[in-house]
């Protein structure tokens, strides 16, 4: 749906924007001192639009001053109350009436009641900014307009996250406002060292894209890269992440998502604190965290939460799940058409039994099946709440037991498919375990054709596919292959928080001799506050551990061009 | 060359699953009889001997592959043949070992219908793949299926020590036969199979990040290989007896078959299957790659071109060496103490000589020439 309402958008408005950019080409990109010229500008370029608000004002008795915003994004009581009040309150003695700049100087310096207002000249900014919900104010006889910070409007509040859930943790999640969001991860960090950038991408959309990272713990290197892929992005619009994360992914055909999504502020303020590197964008509240490794997927908040050994067993149980969603149904195939003497002869005796009479081989079945399964599951997800309970119904009663009645599956298949169906709900990242549903039919039919031979072969591909991927030069597999002991605290198992501290995650053992480079770069970056920095390391004990190693990322370049 | 970096942790598994490769499984004769886990443990030491000269080689030649050497030493034509031969040798050697897999996958995997051609031909595709990523890859690949390896190995293991079917009154008595024929069972297969095969690693030394350390990783993988083996051969004897264990196809695989713990776990030999396929699978990797480079480096042409071409050689050279599993064997071990010396003890023992001679040689020009500079007795790469 998103996709193709997406796609009609974009469609629609490219005309106007070659439009708007024709027609800022004959006009001039500044703005005049004549109001009544702007004021009509704003409205031809809007197609005169209800919802530009534009409202004369007398400043001193003369009808000289117009504020101009967008009704719906500004917020009404900040244009009431802050510009229009002050505006009209103005004393107009103080005013120096003959000239403009210093009428408007003068109106920002002493008149208005607002944080945030700066007189701005380039037409296209002063239009951006009132379509982004900010309200200008326009003086005859000026060549500068003010623009006032009045963006509100509505959005959703902050609500419990939907997607990743946990019985103990915080329960607030990402919303669609960049602001919110970033304020909810400064909530949590209150350290000058988290750093933020803002751009806009999108030619039509202009949406806020911010990066936040760790200074001193994030790799300038990775900082610098993701920068140039995010300004190297053409497209129209973007209205999801996902837009964002399809562009600067280093380029592999693969079906593994090489870069986390998370709309849990905590999950995203403990990536900050291991050195990565986050990307919000504004009307999602899904975030992005680079370098991703394999591992991140398997890893939930939760764990945090609960004791190490708990911790430690939930994510074993993960792996395990993901390990079944894969090869489940490929080892059942296997080992009933290939390899039945592995089987203990009374198990081997039942599932005969119920194979007679069911008139597919196993692989057949098991397609069968596991198709059937993603049909419920997609329509499931897509389905109008109200109606979810028919395909409940429909889905265990007449195809689980009806199709076992009528003999044309056997229930041992049932059994197997079902639990991958579950497995695939016990991994965390959701976009993970669409991958190794996708991975698990490669499987079934390798094995249907070649059985435990297929299968291991398969393994080889996958796991050598999986190393041959990276994110931002990150091994996909990082801490366990290339191995590096000192990341393992916090990668399969999560040690007890004592240990975590004197260990960053992103740790790389190796290349030791070009951590000294490394860190002198970064406090060449980071010049002013290197005091500050200095404090980090010590405290931290191992300053030079924590970024990640220059090859790597060098490598995660040559593999992206 | 593109500048790939294997970690020694790396080196060590790519080496400990290329010599477990066909040599768990394959069934070569038992020469030594009960003592063939001796003649095994000989055959290591003699392994570490040939591994050491190939680490002298490399430790004056590093960061060059053998053919740069062999030039360096030979001179440019004789060097550029026995660089070639060699490429040509590890072509042959790794379409041995698919025919090797396809044949052992064909009789225990169940497979019995599917034409060799096409258990060959995936076998090479997903090495054709592998490769096809770059070596780094491979060893990284290499790395995390050592670990399921050797979960399964000792599962395995633990399976056959709870069933009780171990009897190591089968293993003596020890050496009574003499010396005889544990020598003979050395010098004609423990030495080559799998030990002097590990010629191959002085194709990948180059790529190593760690000199030192590398090196040492080379001889661990052999010490590991020769105990795990050694040990793998006694418990089959003191399982199966000689007299199975000479006639069965795939010892190993009997071996485990016969374990069985309360009717539930049972023939879990489909594990070891799929330890041989991994191990055959870094085999021919191996070989494979051994082949890419030294041709690539001859001819200057970027390996990964040659990899689908060298499929194809690997794939139709499989399907004429030989017509059945015996016949393969056969060739196999007479293969080992005719063709395979030559490449793996005469030609570097020739080379290290050869280096000896010129070290020698420079030393005693240096003295006579200046005996003010003694420290000058660089090596001959220089």
């Amino acid at each position: 749906m998103i996709g193709y309402r997406s796609r009609n958008r974009r469609k629609a408005p490219k005309k106007d924007s070659e439009e708007l950019e024709l027609s800022s080409k004959t006009r001039p990109s500044v703005i005049s001192g004549n109001m009544e010229e702007q004021l009509a500008r704003i409205r031809t370029e809007s197609g005169d639009s209800p919802d530009i608000v534009i409202r004369r004002l007398k400043l001193g008795g003369k009808d000289n001053c117009a504020i101009v915003y967008l009704n719906g994004l500004s917020d009404p009581q900040m244009v009431n109350h802050f510009v229009m009040e002050s505006l009209l309150h103005v004393n107009p003695d103080l005013l120096n009436k003959e000239d403009p700049e210093a009428m408007l100087k003068r109106i920002m310096e002493d008149g208005l009641a607002m944080g945030e207002s700066r007189a701005m000249t380039e037409w296209n900014d002063i239009m951006l900014a009132i379509l982004s919900g900010d309200t200008a104010i326009l003086i005859e006889g000026s060549e500068k307009a003010i623009v006032a910070g009045t963006q509100g409007g509505e959005w959703r509040s902050v609500t419990e996250p939907t997607s990743q859930l946990v019985v103990r943790g915080p329960k607030d999640s990402f919303v669609e406002s960049i602001a919110t969001n970033i304020s909810l991860i400064r909530r949590r960090m209150k350290s000058p060292d988290l750093w933020l950038e803002t751009m806009k991408i999108g030619s039509v959309t202009h949406t806020h894209v911010a990066i936040m990272y760790v200074k001193g713990k994030a790799d300038p290197e990775i900082v610098k890269e993701i920068k140039e892929r995010i300004h190297g992005i053409k497209i129209e619009g973007i209205l999801e992440s996902a837009y964002i994360e399809e562009f600067i992914q280093d380029k592999t055909v693969t079906p593994f998502p090489t870069i986390y999504n998370t709309e849990r502020p905590d999950d995203a303020a403990g990536k900050l604190l291991e050195g990565r590197i986050i990307v919000l964008v504004d009307g999602t509240p899904f975030v992005l965290v680079l370098p991703t490794v394999f591992v991140h997927f398997f890893q939930s908040p939760e764990d945090y939460a609960q004791r190490f050994d708990i911790a430690i067993v939930m994510r074993i149980v993960r792996y395990l799940c993901f390990i079944i969603l894969i090869l489940g149904p490929s080892v059942y195939i296997a080992l009933t058409t290939f390899h039945y003497e592995m089987v203990p002869t009374l198990l081997l005796i039942s599932l005969v039994a119920q194979r007679e009479g069911v008139p597919f081989p196993a692989f057949v079945e098991a397609m069968l099946m596991e198709i059937v399964f993603e049909i419920l599951r997609e329509a499931g997800v897509r389905m109008p709440r109200a109606i979810g309970q028919t395909v409940s119904v429909v889905g265990a009663l007449i195809l689980g037991q009806a199709v076992v009645e009528a003999g044309l599956i056997t229930p041992a298949m049932v059994i197997v498919v079902a639990l991958t169906g579950i497995a695939s709900f016990a991994i965390p990242a959701y976009n993970l375990s669409i991958a190794g549903r996708l991975i698990r039919f490669g499987f079934m039919v390798l094995s249907g054709m070649f059985g435990f031979y297929g299968l291991t072969l398969g393994l080889i591909v996958l796991v050598a596919h999986m190393n041959s991927l990276r994110s931002f030069g990150e091994p996909y597999l990082a801490p366990i292959s290339p191995f590096r002991y000192k990341s393992q605290k916090d990668a399969v198992l999560r040690m007890p928080f004592k240990t975590l501290q004197s260990a960053t995650l992103t740790a790389s053992a190796s290349g030791s001799g070009k951590q000294g480079n490394r860190s002198s770069t970064q406090q060449g970056i980071g010049a002013g506050s290197g005091t500050a920095e200095q404090n980090n390391g010590s405290e931290r004990g191992d300053g030079g551990s924590n970024q990640h190693a220059v090859a790597p990322s060098a490598e995660g370049n040559r593999n992206s061009g | 060359m593109e500048k790939v970096r294997i970690s020694p942790l790396q080196f060590f598994s790519l080496l400990v699953l290329f010599q477990f490769g066909t040599t768990l499984v394959v069934n070569l004769g038992l020469q030594a009889g009960k003592d063939s886990w001796i003649a095994m443990l000989i055959g290591m030491i003699m392994g570490l001997l040939l591994f050491s000269m190939n680490a002298f080689l490399y430790s004056l030649f590093p960061d060059k592959l053998p053919t740069v050497y062999y030039r360096i030493l030979l001179g440019k034509y004789l060097g550029g043949f026995v660089g070639l031969s060699y490429g040509v040798f590890y072509l042959h050697t790794a379409s041995r070992d698919v025919v090797d897999g396809g044949l052992l996958v064909m009789a225990s995997a169940a497979l019995k219908e599917t034409p060799l051609l096409i258990v060959n031909l995936i076998m090479v595709m997903t090495v054709a793949y592998v490769l096809g990523k770059g070596i780094e890859v491979l060893a990284r690949t290499a790395l995390i299926f050592l670990a399921v390896v050797l979960i399964i190995g000792g599962f395995s293991l633990l399976v056959i020590l709870f069933a009780g079917i171990v009897d190591l009154q089968r293993l003596l008595p020890v050496m009574g036969e003499g010396t005889g024929p544990i020598l003979k069972s050395v010098v004609e297969k423990n030495i080559h199979f799998p030990f002097a095969e590990l010629i191959v690693a002085t194709v990948l030394m180059p790529a190593l990040n760690q000199k030192k350390t590398g090196i040492k990783a080379g001889y661990l993988a052999i010490l590991f290989c020769g105990v795990m083996l050694a040990q793998t051969s006694a418990i089959t004897i003191s399982v199966l007896g000689t007299n199975i264990t000479e006639r069965s196809v795939f010892p190993l695989l009997t071996m485990v078959g016969k374990a069985n713990i309360s009717e539930f776990i049972e023939r879990t030999e489909i594990l070891v299957v799929m330890v041989l396929i991994i191990g055959v699978f870094f085999k021919i990797s191996l070989y494979y790659y051994a082949a890419l480079m030294c041709t690539s480096e001859l001819f200057k042409i970027p390996y990964k071109k040659l990899i689908y071409p060298y499929a194809v050689i690997i794939l139709g050279n499989s399907m004429v060496l030989s017509r059945s599993y015996s016949e393969h064997l056969m060739k196999g071990s007479k293969y080992l103490y005719t063709v395979l010396p030559v490449f793996t003890i005469v030609i570097p023992a020739v080379l290290v000589i050869l280096v000896m001679i010129r070290i020698l040689v420079r030393r005693m020009k240096s003295k006579s020439k200046s005996r003010s500079e003694p420290n000058s007795n660089s090596s001959p790469a220089s």
